[in-house]
């Protein structure tokens, strides 16, 4: 799903990320972990295109990154959905709205949309909150349906970016519950957290660290220790 | 084709997400377009004017003011039967009192002369004039016009032509950097216009491309907006065009001009819409690659 060789990223001079190499299989679940300002985001966002590859070789996907035209990477978008930290939602829009987004831009039949957008509100438990506005609901809520725009397209990857940072532990546990729902149905996915209590939640995955750039393995025991 | 309809609205829908913007926008537009199409209907009617008066010359035939009415009709009876006339226009004293009167505007009431008219019959003969030695011809006619009975005076100007191909040679060369000048500034207009929308969608415009848009999804709503309001802005300012038409349409038409004014042909109307259209498209274009 994703190979990466020797990335090195730096913004300036500052350098964020130094000589990763990281490989990660079809249908795994892998942590990101580290501290604030440890290259996680910049990491995510060079997976998802946002970021250009500096130096290094980023294949994800089956897109390589070195060589896909700014006017292609939709195409990479559509296999790799993002759970973003701050949601990046429309707020002004409705639940439904949000949610049916990216299979509006992917041009598919609005009878379509309409069935897998309910089934999608239904399994996060938005349905009743299909036609209010996002800018109505709370933080729980608004991360949900950030899930449930990244997860109704059936992405071939999902990356999460802190996608329990706002919640509270109850919630959070709750998010982790949906994440291994879609796991099982053969989504890859990839949690940045510097949560360790989610990443308990979720015994035998594996644990990649990021710290100064650099980045190391591990994996949850489980007991829950790293 | 489902998607491209959507598009499709939803470009002009998003314009109306900023209802002033849009609104200033296609006000610069249309007094732009107006400025624009009312110097082409200027240089459309002078070409009108050259091509009907081109290689013709007019005499003015004036009769003595005493002579009985009767008596000047056989004479303008003959008139059209002369060699070389294409057309004639005879007045009688109380039509040239009309005529004067409506050269006044209506701000000189002379209905109470009317019956008793001291202005003399007169014709507007117009006349082909011969390729070759056209000066010593004009003089022949002026004779024999001269020679008909009860005439008191004819007068033609010579340099009536000559006056109205320097004109049209003036508005030509000042046609294309007008023309240029004005497109211009429709292009930037537009382009700030939806730069502004850029800017003000930014995050919204950031949430389409993580969720997968392309970019022609992104982008072709924001030239639909840049053509609705050019062709919008063109729609608007051919409509004031034609108020203006209507207004100055018999203006000109009084001696010695005679000139009625035509509207731009339908072609050049299309041509400004598409013109428009095309330049909206474009400037949002550019604004989208900046």
């Amino acid at each position: 799903m994703i190979t990466i060789s020797k990335l090195t990223y730096s913004f300036g001079r500052q350098l964020a990320l130094k000589d990763v190499n990281f490989c990660m299989k079809q249908g795994e679940f892998v942590f990101l972990c580290g501290p604030s300002g440890a290259g996680k985001t910049t990491f995510m966002r060079i997976l998802h295109g946002a970021l250009p590859v500096q130096r290094g070789k980023v294949d994800v996907a089956g897109y390589d990154l070195n060589t896909l035209p700014e006017g292609r990477k939709h195409l990479l978008r559509r296999d790799v959905s993002v759970v973003f930290q701050d949601f990046k939602i429309l707020t002004n829009q409705t639940v439904f709205a949000n949610v049916a987004l990216p299979l509006k831009v992917r041009g598919i039949a609005r009878h379509i949309i309409e069935k897998r957008v309910r089934a999608v509100l239904r399994s996060l438990h938005l349905d009743q909150k299909a036609l209010s506005l996002c800018e109505e609901l709370s933080g729980g809520e608004q991360q949900r349906v950030a899930v449930a725009r990244a997860v109704v397209v059936k992405p071939k990857l999902l990356l999460a970016d802190e996608p329990t940072g706002n919640l509270d532990h109850e919630l959070s546990m709750r998010m982790m519950d949906i994440f291994q729902q879609f796991h099982k149905f053969g989504t890859s996915i990839m949690i940045a957290t510097h949560n360790r209590e989610i990443m308990e939640r979720m015994a035998g995955a594996r644990v990649v660290t990021l710290h100064d750039g650099t980045m190391h393995e591990g994996c949850v025991e489980p007991g829950g220790d790293l | 084709m489902n998607v491209f309809f959507q598009l499709l609205g939803q470009g002009i829908r998003d314009l109306f997400r900023a209802p002033w913007s849009l609104c200033m926008t296609i006000a610069a537009i249309t007094l732009v377009s107006f400025l624009g199409g009312a110097f082409l209907m200027l240089v459309h009617n002078l070409d009108l004017q050259i091509g009907a008066r081109q290689g013709n010359v007019q005499f003015q035939v004036f009769w003595d003011a005493q002579v009985k009415p009767e008596e000047v009709r056989d004479v303008w009876a003959g008139l059209s039967a002369m060699e070389g006339v294409v057309n004639v226009r005879t007045f009688t004293p109380d039509q040239a009192l009309g005529v004067l009167a409506e050269s006044f505007q209506k701000s000189v009431d002379l209905e109470w002369m009317k019956g008793r008219s001291p202005l003399p019959p007169t014709a507007l003969v117009e006349c082909e004039l011969p390729a070759e030695d056209g000066k010593k011809w004009a003089a022949a006619m002026v004779e024999r016009l001269q020679s008909l009975p009860r005439v008191e005076k004819v007068t033609f100007n010579p340099l009536q032509v000559d006056l109205l191909t320097s004109w049209v040679g003036l508005t030509r060369m000042a046609f294309w950097p007008v023309t240029g000048f004005l497109l211009v500034v429709v292009a930037l207009v537009v382009g700030n216009t939806i730069k502004l929308a850029l800017l003000a969608r930014r995050e919204e415009l950031e949430i389409l491309r993580f969720v997968g848009a392309s970019r022609a999804y992104i982008q072709f709503p924001l030239l639909v907006g840049g053509a609705f309001q050019g062709i919008l802005g063109a729609g608007l300012a051919l409509g004031l065009l034609k108020l203006l038409h209507n207004g100055i349409e018999e203006m000109f038409n009084v001696p010695p001009l005679w000139m009625n004014i035509s509207f731009i042909p339908p072609m050049y109307s299309l041509a400004i819409v598409a013109i428009l259209a095309a330049v909206g498209v474009l400037s949002s274009l550019v604004a989208l690659r900046n």
